[in-house]
């Protein structure tokens, strides 16, 4: 039983946190009062697509990582015979530049293609921030930059496991849609938040940590309620706390309220 | 045979007591909750669940999971019908007609033939594993390291061509998953690999940690990146009784069969899960009906629920035997159980039934019993599983981030592993973002390593030769399947593309 008390008591503790509140929005709905964003961008062709240079920079990053793991690698010998250590990543590393450069071509050509589509379409609105500047200065709770991935999504299948999130509706579907603009703003704060959690877990312990984890990322996500929350992620830590600590016999850090 | 039902009594005895029986019942539960909520499916179901897990011993940490593993795909299909908004991959097939029945005020049914169709999928699946899973162990064992490679090939090509959408994509997640693998001390030589001096990486990345952090915070970080994407679906909402009358079920009764046909060969071919056998189903029953004078396809077919789901929970039935005779995940979520097993030192493969048969038996007797719970709290209750779909947004992915940070600190116990943890959440965002699937990373990782070893291992013993890994038949064999399996998987996309466009 107690093994799932948190797992089981986190929704329950919502769910009455909801019935006193005032959310009547389903799961998808809850975040923006705003007129729907969807609305806004609907005629505006879509922003050349540098969703893949985002990708291939990544795996050159693995690339990168990989050589310079081989470079300082100190193989010894293996017992068996037969190829040492740095064999396997060799092949890894290999296949990894592969796909970094083919990632980069596809990018490229995705740009153009997207380039031409814009053409086509005649010419952009004015003013649409267009690269990560605006978007990673993410103070801007109204960065509009379009989601550049929409070319990716044009010409993908799209069989993947993001596909419970994003396919809702047959209007997506169609080439040429714009998506609603990417939140920026609260994908960084959440991510601010645990990086602040990480910190401060040790020093000021779990309940403390647990409660801000739970408060920053439902403020991030778009909350209103900030002393309300306050309330629930307190109760969630404490909740979890006591489930983890006295029943699974787990360590959790008690921090300064130990003192 | 019969030596087989004498084990599975035996299994049975271990599984009906009462504190397995609640384990399987809250990992069916839990499930559930987890396959319900949109976007979440059973494999993050399982990662979120496995440092919980930990605390118990092996058998009551495996059979919830295998009930958390089934519960997911009940309660995929649940958010597909009444929201439109398909819980995992596995439940997109089913949601095309599903949503139309809910529509049509047949919500109730659409529930009613999932449930049952998921029931019966999984039934008949796990009875397959129950009766040829150990035969099956008893011929995998005679592989030797050049086999074993061979496999690990064919799960790598097949889940790079299959899963992505572009080889490309399908290719930078094995090449992400293959490197996080690397990083560790080298098991053959003992040299130290990748690990950037830090000594917490000496024994790897752990495979909670990377599942975690990919599946969990990344879905949530990805969801944050989305929070301006107002939702205009609306939850429809569920009238009526919650059965079938018998000429419903008489009609989708064929359709439950032949999405099991379709999904019970799946489990054991890695291709990345259900999403393929699914589609096959619902392509298949769409032509048959296409032939009927009046088609129902378009306005709400029963067949077009019944077939995929039973052909998505076959698909995860004889995956778990692929796991467990093989030692092969052939999906994501089956690729987390294997690293649940191997967090308890239990690694599943052909030698598994001899040293670990009481688990085992009471493992697959769990799934039939997890099943049937299933069904009972799918069947009456799916309305009120609905009404999770309420629960505010902020809230929920707050509980999933604190989760998954309390998760992982419990089980390792240091901030290097949180940090990793948001690392990899960055990462599952960025390939979320991009389209970049995550299973053939987590395949990558568990079975990159193994591939290593088997590879190392052959050529150590051929000193060097390379022809010894087609050397022996059943290397061939497996070589051959793999390239029909390509094929397969190429001629499945087209037809699934040509039938997504309803």
């Amino acid at each position: 039983m107690s093994a799932t008390t948190p797992g089981g008591g986190r929704p329950g503790s919502t769910r009455d946190a909801l019935d006193g509140g005032s959310h009547p929005a389903g799961a998808g709905a809850a975040a923006h009062d705003g007129p729907p964003q969807e609305e806004g961008p609907r005629t505006a062709p879509p922003e050349p697509s540098r969703g893949s240079f985002a990708m291939a920079a990544a795996v050159t990053g693995f690339a990168l990582f990989l050589t310079y793991g081989l470079v300082v690698m100190d193989p010894e010998e293996s017992a068996e015979g037969g190829p040492g250590p740095e064999f396997f990543p060799v092949i890894v590393l290999v296949l990894a530049w592969v796909v970094a450069v083919g990632l980069v071509v596809d990018a490229v050509r995705e740009r153009r293609a997207a380039h031409r589509r814009l053409a086509d379409a005649g010419p952009r609105p004015a003013g649409a921030p267009t690269d990560d500047a605006a978007a990673g200065s993410a103070g801007l709770a109204t960065t509009v930059a379009a989601d550049q991935s929409t070319a990716d999504r044009d010409t993908a299948d799209r069989g993947t496991a993001d596909r419970g999130t994003a396919d809702r509706g047959t209007a997506q579907r169609e080439p040429d849609l714009p998506v609603a603009p990417t939140d920026w703003r609260a994908m960084v704060l959440v991510a601010v938040t645990f990086a602040i959690f990480i910190a401060v877990l040790v020093p000021l312990g779990w309940l403390l940590a647990g409660t801000w984890l739970f408060w920053g990322t439902a403020q991030s996500l778009g909350s209103r309620r900030r002393l309300f929350d306050v309330g629930v992620a307190l109760a969630v830590a404490a909740v979890v706390q006591l489930a983890f600590s006295a029943g699974l016999g787990l360590n959790l850090p008690a921090g300064v309220l130990a003192l | 045979m019969a030596e087989n039902l004498a084990d599975l009594a035996g299994g049975f005895a271990t599984a009906l007591t009462p504190i397995n029986l609640l384990w399987v019942f809250l990992g069916a539960l839990l499930g559930t909750a987890v396959g319900v909520l949109p976007g979440l499916g059973s494999s993050m179901a399982v990662a979120l669940l496995l440092p919980v897990t930990l605390a118990l011993d092996p058998t009551g940490a495996l059979i919830m999971l295998a009930g958390v593993y089934y519960g997911g795909l009940f309660g995929d299909s649940i958010t597909g019908i009444l929201l439109n908004t398909p819980g995992n991959s596995s439940a997109i097939a089913a949601t095309f007609e599903g949503h139309r029945m809910a529509l049509d005020g047949r919500a109730a049914q659409a529930l009613a033939t999932s449930a049952i169709g998921a029931f019966v999928g999984g039934l008949i699946a796990t009875t397959v594993v129950a009766l040829g899973a150990p035969a099956f162990a008893d011929l995998v064992s005679a592989f030797g390291p050049e086999e074993f490679f061979a496999l690990t090939v064919f799960a790598f090509v097949a889940t790079a061509f299959v899963v992505a959408d572009s080889v490309l994509k399908g290719l930078a997640a094995l090449v992400i998953g293959f490197t996080v693998g690397l990083v560790g001390i080298d098991l053959q030589t003992g040299t130290v690999r990748y690990t950037l001096g830090v000594p917490q990486l000496f024994d790897g990345v752990g495979i909670v940690v990377i599942t975690v952090g990919l599946l969990a915070l990344g879905e949530v970080l990805h969801v944050a990146s989305r929070s301006k994407h107002a939702s205009g679906d609306r939850l429809v909402a569920v009238q009526g009784r919650p059965f079938l009358s018998r000429a419903e079920f008489r009609e989708a009764l064929p359709a439950w069969l032949r999405g099991t046909a379709f999904g019970v060969p799946f489990g054991v071919i890695p291709v990345g899960g259900s999403e393929v056998p699914t589609f096959l189903s619902y392509g298949t029953e769409r032509r048959l009906d296409s032939r009927l004078r009046v088609p129902k396809f378009g306005r709400g077919a029963i067949r077009g629920v019944a077939g995929p789901e039973a052909a998505g929970n076959a698909t995860a039935g004889t995956a778990m035997g692929a796991l467990l005779a093989l030692g092969l995940p052939t999906s994501a979520t089956a690729a987390v159980l294997l690293g649940a097993f191997e967090q308890f030192g239990i690694p599943p493969g052909p030698l598994l039934f001899e040293r670990e048969g009481d688990l085992v038996w009471a493992l697959i007797a769990s799934l039939f019993i997890g099943l049937f719970v299933l069904v009972v709290l799918n069947l009456p209750f799916a309305p009120l599983w609905a009404r999770l779909l309420k629960i505010s947004r902020q809230y929920l992915y707050a509980g999933i981030t604190v989760f998954a940070g309390l998760g992982i600190y419990a089980t390792a116990g240091s901030a290097v592993d949180l940090a990793l943890l948001l690392g990899l959440g960055l990462l599952g965002f960025l390939m979320r973002r991009h389209d970049v699937p995550l299973a053939p990373v987590l395949i990558a990782v568990i079975l990159g390593p193994l591939a290593e070893t088997n590879l190392r291992r052959s050529l150590a013993i051929s000193e060097g030769d390379v022809t010894t890994l087609v050397s022996t038949p059943i290397t061939v064999v497996i070589y051959a399947l793999l390239v029909v399996a390509v094929v397969l998987a190429v001629v499945g996309k087209i037809r699934r593309r040509r039938s997504a466009d309803v």
